[in-house]
């Protein structure tokens, strides 16, 4: 026996720690012994596997000590809380079901909810000075007709931080521009701001090379981001490398900064200073008239900014004549979920919606547990005897209530878990409709602590009215035979009651939503938006307008072709109303411009009312088109000829039917369009009727890249520019349809659990009646009259509150649908027969069946 | 109530503490197992089986004296039992009989005699 060679000392620690003290030196000999043996014999490795081997080769249940310590009292009132908790669960399979699956599928919509939320409001806070920082707007009266501008003049920021004490650091930007750089290979198009004043001390952004106090210092810098550093720059520190703008400048990459992140409202691939040098910006810095700029300010702590807001007012009323602007600040918190205006004030945006998913989720949860409540003291008669029982041996009334919460929170963790794997599954779609970036990071402790909370909150209200009201049983009354709930019925019918309300509020809801759109997307859009390509005039495009047309006109893919300055489904240039002779003194209307070249009405198909389109005769110069909503604002009436004055005198020569350009639920605003070709910045192109949109653009990709060899061809369609007017409400639609069919189903999954559970318990009384003579039919009655009244209740509740809260959002919409109460009657129509439907397919089954079998049962 | 019928392994067991007598502890079992029926069987199983034998009575065991060969420690020793015994025989009484009963191989034998 060699002394050096000792069986494994970390197996034998595991035996000792594992096994029966008392066959310790049985087993123990044993195993040293087969360990010489077979080192004797053999290699020692061979030895030590065979040890370990044999070792674990005794952890069998008669060597294995008890590792765990006897139980106390408590743990054993818990293991029997648990054991008693499943054995409710497996012995009302059905019961179990629906209460695990509403509850799982409403935890899966707050949850889903509560991730959006969280993404939303987490917009910006990443600044350090989140919350010192505003951007300047102004509210511009028109004759009463407030609108809420952030279009700036350029010099303001300026006067802004030398005259007002408060104000830290004022920054004007463009608004994002798209450019296209090369380093004489790669051509990218990227987006990015000019901006004015110390921008990077105002906003927070993490510096990967270069540094925030010289990135903006001379003009010729432009700071990248990681990405398009990335792009031009791969693996290498840029700073102090060229880049070119095409066709332009060569610029200095003076810093390098992180993207900025998905929830940041500012997003750019470039910041790059303005040109101070440029003549252009030279003459900028005196020009008052000029409102192209956003302006961003960031404050002292606790400033009162009513104190800026007049400031500012008070800087513009000094240089300008105008008076009608009432300058104001935003602050940054409100500019992702506060930023629309509806004459002049704040009226939400994003936060709306917001609220409203809360609330639904709220409600679709409150259902959910409703459910748990109602399904729990429904089959409280059959648990009323072990209740007694307990209550006979010593329970009191706390320790029950803690054994039906203690229920409750394990069926409320199935349905967590449960929850949890569907929002897993499902997040990719709710992703793509709401057109969000959310992950469910399981990892983040966090969220484990909202799980906690969900899970314990929930546990607590769905488990709250079942342990109150079971655990106050009199244990006499119900050991002597009396049944414990006949006359209990109000308070669940007040439950059932809230949950059809929120039901019908949800689906009518979706339907006026869903109306709503329809209306407006079947509005006449004045124009006619499809077959109609438009193209920025980059590069060359518009100085070789003319061989472009004649190309495109030659080529017999194309019907008509116009050059504007902005495209037809926007509106870049508001304006106050022209004068005219006639016109009522302290009238100010608020007009859109356009500015045209010839065949604008052609190309666009418009139709005319009135008059001609610009015949490209020099007279054109001097005349107007207007749409009907100008002819109707001015109250002209027999307006063609008549003059107007814009500057310049110019005659009107056609009135146009009213096409949207901007929002299709707004009404069209006023719109004068004059003829001014070289101000062009758009090209519209009508194909021809018979050709495939396929075909005819590689002819005109052909002729637009013989002009911009260096640029790729950009084209949009019109009808998918102006389809994406709707996106917004569109997505909306989506969501709450998909809430509205998620709280239908949890209410009828409850339903469906109380019908059958009344049906089991009037199992008899079915038969007694049909014993004497009742027929299916009036059986069916019997049953589903009770549930039909709660509805009808749910019904009337339903319908006056969701007229006013769909009358107030449809306020939102100039161009709006009227409410008709038929789709309330429809809504309530579709309810009464779904829930009929299932209360009668459980019943009918009992009123079908022999009542000797039902009655043979006592 | 306790099993009271052989499994397999456990008579071959019950046979292999008979043969071994003296030296019937859990390791020298394990090995003459292997050795008997060409299986390898490990010590725990082994131990195992006879802690449950012992449980139904048909082996009993006792502690021997230490040895300096497992540095002073004892071993456990296993003797059968009346009852054990009796299990063995009754176990063979009925294979005997089946043995018996199958004409293919009953005839077969009465040819060899």
């Amino acid at each position: 026996m060699s002394s050096d060679q000792h069986p494994p000392s970390r197996a034998q620690k595991f035996l000792r720690f594992f096994l029966k003290p008392e066959l310790w030196e049985e087993v123990s000999g044993d195993l040293d012994e087969q360990f010489y043996t077979s080192i004797r014999k053999g290699s020692s490795r061979k030895a030590y596997w065979i040890y370990w081997l044999q070792v674990l080769h005794y952890l069998r249940p008669f060597a294995v000590r008890k590792l765990i310590n006897t139980p106390s009292n408590l743990s054993i009132m818990y293991q029997h809380n648990l054991l008693i908790g499943w054995r409710t669960i497996r012995k009302n399979k059905l019961f179990s079901i629906i209460n695990i699956g509403g509850l799982a599928l409403g935890m899966a919509v707050t949850i889903l909810i509560t991730l959006w939320i969280k993404e939303e409001i987490s917009y910006d806070r990443f600044h350090k000075n989140y919350s010192n920082i505003y951007q300047v707007i102004a509210n511009r009266d028109f004759n009463g007709n407030i609108f809420t501008d952030r279009n700036m003049v350029f010099p303001l920021a300026r006067f802004i931080d030398e005259e007002i004490p408060q104000v830290d650091h004022a920054v004007w930007m463009t608004h994002g521009q798209t450019v296209q750089f090369t380093d004489g290979i790669t051509i990218t198009q990227q987006r990015g701001h000019q901006v004015g004043g110390p921008f990077f001390d105002l906003l927070n952004w993490t510096f990967i090379h270069g540094n925030a106090s010289t990135a903006l210092n001379d003009p010729t810098n432009i700071v990248l981001t990681r990405s398009m550093a990335d792009i031009y720059f791969k693996g290498k520190n840029p700073v102090g490398k060229t880049i070119r703008i095409l066709q332009g400048d060569d610029l200095t990459v003076a810093a390098v900064v992180e993207d900025p992140p998905a929830n940041s409202s500012i997003s750019f691939d470039f910041i790059r200073p303005f040109d101070i040098g440029d003549p252009g910006i030279k003459k900028l810095e005196n020009h008052w008239n000029n409102y192209s700029w956003n302006i961003l300010i960031s404050t002292e702590d606790h400033t009162n900014m009513k104190s800026i807001d007049a400031a500012i007012t008070d800087i513009m009323e000094r240089h300008t004549e105008n008076s009608n602007s009432t300058y104001f600040t935003h602050p940054l918190k409100d500019w992702h979920l506060r930023a629309e205006f509806n004459a002049g004030i704040n009226s939400g945006g994003l936060i709306q919606y917001l609220q409203l998913f809360g609330l639904v989720a709220a409600i679709i949860l409150i259902i959910a547990c409703i459910n748990f409540m109602n399904l729990s003291t429904a089959r409280s008669s059959n648990r009323a005897t072990e209740i007694a029982v307990r209550k006979t041996l010593g329970s009191n009334r706390s320790q029950l209530i803690q054994q039906f919460f203690f229920e409750t929170i394990i069926l409320t963790l199935f349905a967590f878990v449960l929850a949890i794997i569907s929002v897993y599954l499902v997040l990719p779609y709710f992703n793509l409709i709401a057109e969000s970036n959310l992950t469910l990071d399981l990892f983040d402790p966090s969220w484990w602590l909202v799980g906690l909370v969900i899970i314990l909150l929930v546990g607590m209200i769905a488990g709250s009215y079942p342990a109150l009201y079971l655990s106050g049983f009199k244990p006499v009354s119900i050991l002597k035979g009396a049944k414990p709930m006949e006359k209990q019925h109000l308070p669940r019918g007040i439950l059932v009651v809230f949950q059809f309300v929120a039901s019908i509020a949800l689906i009518s809801g979706t339907l006026i939503v869903f109306e709503q759109i329809n209306h407006v997307k079947s509005r006449d859009v004045g124009y006619d938006p499809d077959n109609l390509i438009m193209i920025p005039g980059r590069g060359d495009i518009l100085q070789e307008y003319e061989v472009i047309k004649n190309e495109l006109l030659a080529s017999g893919r194309v019907q008509s072709v116009t050059r504007t300055r902005s495209p037809i489904t926007q509106i870049w240039w508001r304006s106050p109303a022209p004068n005219w002779p006639g016109r009522p003194p302290e009238t100010d209307i608020l007009f859109s411009g356009m500015t045209t070249g010839f065949d604008f009405v052609k190309t666009m198909g418009i139709s005319m009312q009135q008059g001609r389109d610009f015949t490209g005769t020099p007279g054109d110069t001097a005349s107007v088109l207007l749409n009907e909503a100008a002819v109707k604002a001015m109250q002209l009436e027999d307006p063609i000829g008549k003059q107007i004055e814009y500057g310049d005198p110019f005659t009107i020569i056609g009135i146009m039917e009213n096409a949207i350009m901007e929002s299709p639920y707004e009404q069209v605003s006023p719109l004068m369009v004059f003829y001014a070709p070289d101000d062009a910045g758009y090209i519209h192109v009508r194909l021809a009727d018979n050709v495939g949109p396929v075909d005819a653009l590689a002819a005109m990709e052909t002729i637009f890249t013989e002009v911009n060899p260096d640029l790729p061809f950009e084209y949009e369609f019109v009808d998918e520019e102006f389809g994406k007017k709707f996106a917004h409400e569109e997505r909306i639609s989506k969501i709450i349809g998909a809430f509205a069919a998620i709280a239908i189903f949890i209410c009828c999954l409850g339903l469906l659990g109380m019908a059958t559970f009344t049906v089991q318990k009037r199992t008899r009384e079915i038969a007694v009646r049909k014993v004497l003579g009742a027929s299916v039919s009036q059986v069916l009655i019997l049953i589903s009259r009770d549930f039909i009244k709660l509805v009808l209740i749910a019904l009337i509740i339903a319908g006056p509150v969701t007229y006013l809260i769909a009358k107030n959002w449809l306020e939102n919409y100039e161009y709006r649908i009227a409410l008709n109460p038929l789709l309330f009657l429809l809504v309530g129509a579709f309810v009464v027969i779904i829930s009929l439907s299932i209360v009668c397919v459980n019943a009918l089954q009992k009123a079908r069946a022999n009542p000797v079998l039902s009655l043979h049962d006592e | 109530m306790l099993e009271t019928r052989l499994g397999e392994f456990e008579e071959v067991l019950l046979l292999l503490v008979g043969i071994l007598g003296e030296d019937a502890y859990a390791l020298n079992i394990a090995e003459e197992f292997s050795k008997q029926t060409g299986r390898t069987v490990s010590i725990g199983a082994t131990h195992s089986t006879l802690k449950r034998l012992e449980d139904k009575g048909f082996l009993k065991s006792f502690m021997s004296q230490p040895t300096q060969v497992r540095g002073g420690r004892r071993k456990r020793i296993f003797t059968i039992t009346a009852l054990g015994t009796r299990a063995l025989e009754t176990s063979r009484a009925l294979r005997q009989s089946l043995w018996q009963q199958f004409p293919g191989f009953s005839q077969q034998m009465i040819y060899e005699f």
